[in-house]
């Protein structure tokens, strides 16, 4: 099971994969165990049902990375537990840089969506200086 | 300067998606990881709702990109699991649902009353 879920998770973009690959291969890993308990056909039932589950999950992955108007899973989004305080702060400027510049090139859809994405990292960024009470040094 | 008009802030949310809504409801209490998540939602919906690993994962990813969720390390007896939490985003987002619901239910409540009464 645990193998065939890994094959399955080459299927999918390799950002998603090294985000969520493991953790996948774990959680089904885990459901496995408890399948097998309630017997054959219940473990077949389960099996079938996750692979199909996972061929859909890279379907839609790779629709979604086609289709991404701004990038997928674009770093600022998820390195999060990986930022440390200037880490954040550096992106926190490209960002503002990249608003500047899709304005100067009257692309307003791409400065909206640095707007968004700079004001979440400025959250993130808040939780993380309140979190290690870093205010002072801020 | 900074903040471009957004529409994060919409006066009027799309309603939430039954595994979106059942894997905020699944956080409002506590932070968990994929497996007691899943765990948990089948346990909320009392058994209705068994979401595959593949559906969960695909949902955790958007909610992520939405900063609903986030995610962290949680300290594990055997090793560290990767957890979600809400964020107050999805708290906000996951009341504004449970108040929507709550006032579909209400007006719903009220007209079979009327036709029965």
């Amino acid at each position: 099971m645990r193998q065939t879920s890994m094959t399955i998770l080459w299927l999918y973009p390799a950002e998603y994969r090294e985000a969520f690959g493991p953790e996948i291969v774990d959680t089904i890993a885990q459901r496995a165990g408890e399948a097998c308990l309630q017997g054959l056909a219940a473990y077949a039932a389960f099996a079938a049902g996750e692979f199909a589950g996972l061929l859909l999950g890279a379907l839609r992955e790779w629709t979604t990375k086609w289709t991404a108007r701004d990038g997928y899973m674009s770093p600022p989004d998820f390195a999060v537990e990986a930022a440390d305080v200037p880490d954040l702060q550096r992106r926190i400027q490209q960002l503002i840089r990249g608003m500047e510049f899709a304005i100067a090139n009257h692309d307003f859809p791409k400065a909206r969506l640095y707007s968004d994405r700079e004001r979440i990292m400025r959250a993130r960024l808040d939780r993380l200086l309140s979190a290690g009470n870093l205010y002072q040094s801020r | 300067m900074r903040h471009v008009a957004t529409n994060n802030r919409d006066p009027e949310p799309k309603p939430l998606s039954e595994p979106v809504f059942l894997i905020l409801t699944s956080l409002a209490d506590q932070p968990r990881h994929g497996y007691a998540l899943l765990r948990d939602i089948q346990d909320i919906s009392n058994g209705r709702v068994a979401l595959s690993t593949g559906t969960l994962y695909g949902a955790l990813r958007r909610l992520l990109e939405e900063d609903w969720i986030e995610r962290f390390k949680q300290k594990d007896t055997s090793r560290d699991k990767q957890a979600y939490q809400l964020t107050s985003e999805g708290r906000r987002q996951l009341r504004l649902e449970v108040e929507r619901m709550r006032q579909l239910a209400r007006v719903a409540g009220a007209r079979m009353k009327e036709s029965e009464g």
